[in-house]
């Protein structure tokens, strides 16, 4: 059996009892009611997965749609989706990365084999406000999908998967944001022949499918196998409803919107809360419009919560991607953290550094793997990268600001980072908080291992 | 990116934008109470040629897309 969303859900249920947890009760995701328990439950450190059976639509009617947040709020879950027993960040960076090399060839299949294909919502009928989309936070500018989209390189056979926030605007048309990569490549291209773009908005499938679409790979890499690499078998495609074989589509997609991002139009979109836990202002999108819907039968929508946890470990492959790179030009380095170093650019470093200059090197190598890193410290490889108050003690106590700290002028920014006072132009910031090698260093203060065997607290200390 | 905070005519409600949309002539959404309107203060910086992000040489009404109901409807308040 293929793997799916479906197969991806027993798997979680038999790894991790209790999840998902499941809300029986109608829910409407356009009126904040999904956000706020999802928000609850992490305030009260319920990370758990969560199943809704009945959202409504955005229009607040009974829907045959049904609904999956919070995928990605946890390890545990990322080893589930990448089918590792270990949820050690390192070695799901190093799973992930195997399986990302271990190239598939996508299959293809007919449309009586794809079970995409179970409902076909032509373009005549279609209503994208059917869907149970989620107002996430206040000030959103509408209700937003959280969707992987699928994408042909232009006079190419490669594809491209990225997630991208798409805005509800009215029955056909979604705001559709783009991070200066790969599809805004892509469109830029298709654009300046005032052509349309097809693409596949996928809403749910298999979370190794989902995860591709933050894989950080070379242009000329096809995605889709990418995803079959990460699903440890070949991704089976579909020819789409409105394009045929110029868009091939997942097939074992849970709901699949197909449509096309159109030439010189815009439209307003956000406010919208992103990953830095901040809400981005409203701005000018591209435009795209609907042509069909295909999905199974009683279909499961996923949709990440935007601006909490489950946004961030979305960007996982981001983090492990980075970690081959500074590792491939340093090989001392430990371990990297990102998405758990407090900051939504901040990068941490551990490494065992063999020579002076090594820790800027490591961090040359993060800066130029992702514009989401903007600052990067490198410590020893003694201190725990995750853990902020180790960090701070090394910045602290093994740090000089005039010969330590190195500022970079001119490089692309995030887009998404609200400091940034040019359009895509920023800085970097690399604190070099390891050691010197070449001066002797006080050792931390520890107590002699033997003298802390021989004591029990509890022959001195009764409780 | 520069923004700019403005208060809906309708809710009175606050949120922000790109500044630079109030160099543009195109409305503004209201995220409150779904409204377009104009902003009263157009004090962005005026793009004629567009901005490389978003791959236009030109943005004005013209290639500005609004719901279908909007467009029954004024968008001035």
């Amino acid at each position: 059996m293929p793997k799916d969303l479906r197969t991806w859900l027993r798997d979680l249920e038999d790894r991790i009892p209790g999840e998902p947890l499941r809300v029986s009760k109608a829910v409407k995701p356009a009126s904040f009611e999904v956000s706020s328990i999802l928000h609850q439950l992490e305030e009260r450190g319920n990370l758990s997965a969560v199943f809704f059976d009945k959202p409504t639509s955005v229009k607040a009617e009974p829907s045959d749609y049904r609904l999956l947040c919070h995928a990605f709020t946890t390890r545990e879950k990322l080893a589930v989706s990448l089918d590792l027993q270990d949820s050690n960040r390192v070695s799901l960076f190093e799973k992930y990365l195997e399986s990302s090399r271990q190239r598939k060839k996508t299959e293809i299949v007919a449309p009586s084999e794809a079970p995409v294909k179970e409902v076909i919502i032509r373009e005549k009928s279609l209503d994208i406000g059917d869907l149970p989309i989620m107002r996430h936070n206040s000030m959103d500018g509408g209700p937003y999908l959280t969707p992987v989209v699928v994408a042909r390189e232009p006079n190419g056979e490669r594809y491209n998967t990225s997630w991208n926030r798409m805005m509800y605007i009215d029955s056909h048309h979604l705001a559709i944001y783009m991070s200066p990569r790969h599809l805004w490549t892509y469109f830029q291209e298709v654009e300046a022949r005032q052509e349309s773009m097809p693409i596949g908005v996928v809403l749910g499938h298999h979370m190794a499918f989902m995860l591709s679409a933050s894989a950080l790979v070379p242009p000329d890499e096809d995605e889709y196998e990418v995803a079959g690499g990460l699903l440890g078998e070949p991704l089976r495609v579909v020819p789409s409803e409105a394009y045929g074989e110029r868009l091939l589509v997942p097939a074992d997609a849970e709901i699949v919107i197909e449509g096309e991002i159109l030439p010189q139009r815009r439209t307003l979109e956000g406010p919208f809360g992103e990953f830095t836990k901040l809400i981005g202002p409203q701005r000018l999108s591209w435009l795209f419009r609907a042509r069909a819907i295909t999905h199974r039968h009683r279909p499961i929508m996923h949709s990440v919560f935007g601006a909490h946890l489950d946004h961030l470990y979305a960007h996982f492959p981001i983090e492990a991607s980075i970690f081959q790179r500074v590792k491939q030009v340093i090989t001392g380095v430990k371990d990297i953290c990102w998405l758990h170093s407090g900051g939504s650019f901040h990068l941490v470093i551990s490494m065992k550094k063999r020579t002076e200059g090594e820790p800027m090197r490591a961090a040359m190598a993060a800066l130029s793997a992702s514009n989401f890193i903007k600052h990067v410290f490198v410590v020893d490889d003694d201190l725990d990268p995750e853990n902020a108050k180790d960090v701070m003690w090394a910045v602290s106590n093994c740090c000089q600001a005039d010969s330590d700290i190195t500022v970079l002028h001119n490089i692309q920014g995030q887009l998404l980072d609200p400091s940034l006072r040019q359009e895509t132009k920023g800085s970097g910031l690399i604190i070099d908080a390891t050691r010197p090698l070449d001066r002797p260093y006080s050792p931390r203060a520890a107590l002699p291992p033997e003298a802390l065997e021989k004591i029990r607290l509890e022959d001195y200390i009764s409780s | 990116m520069k923004i700019h905070y403005v208060n809906c005519p309708q809710c009175n409600k606050s949120f922000h934008c790109d500044a630079n949309l109030l160099g543009l002539d195109i409305p503004l959404h209201c995220p409150y109470c779904d409204l377009y309107f104009e902003p009263e203060e157009r004090k962005g910086e005026q793009l004629p040629k567009g901005t490389a992000f978003m791959g236009l040489s030109r943005i004005d009404r013209k290639i500005l897309y609004l719901p279908v109901q909007e467009k029954k409807r004024p968008t001035k308040v």
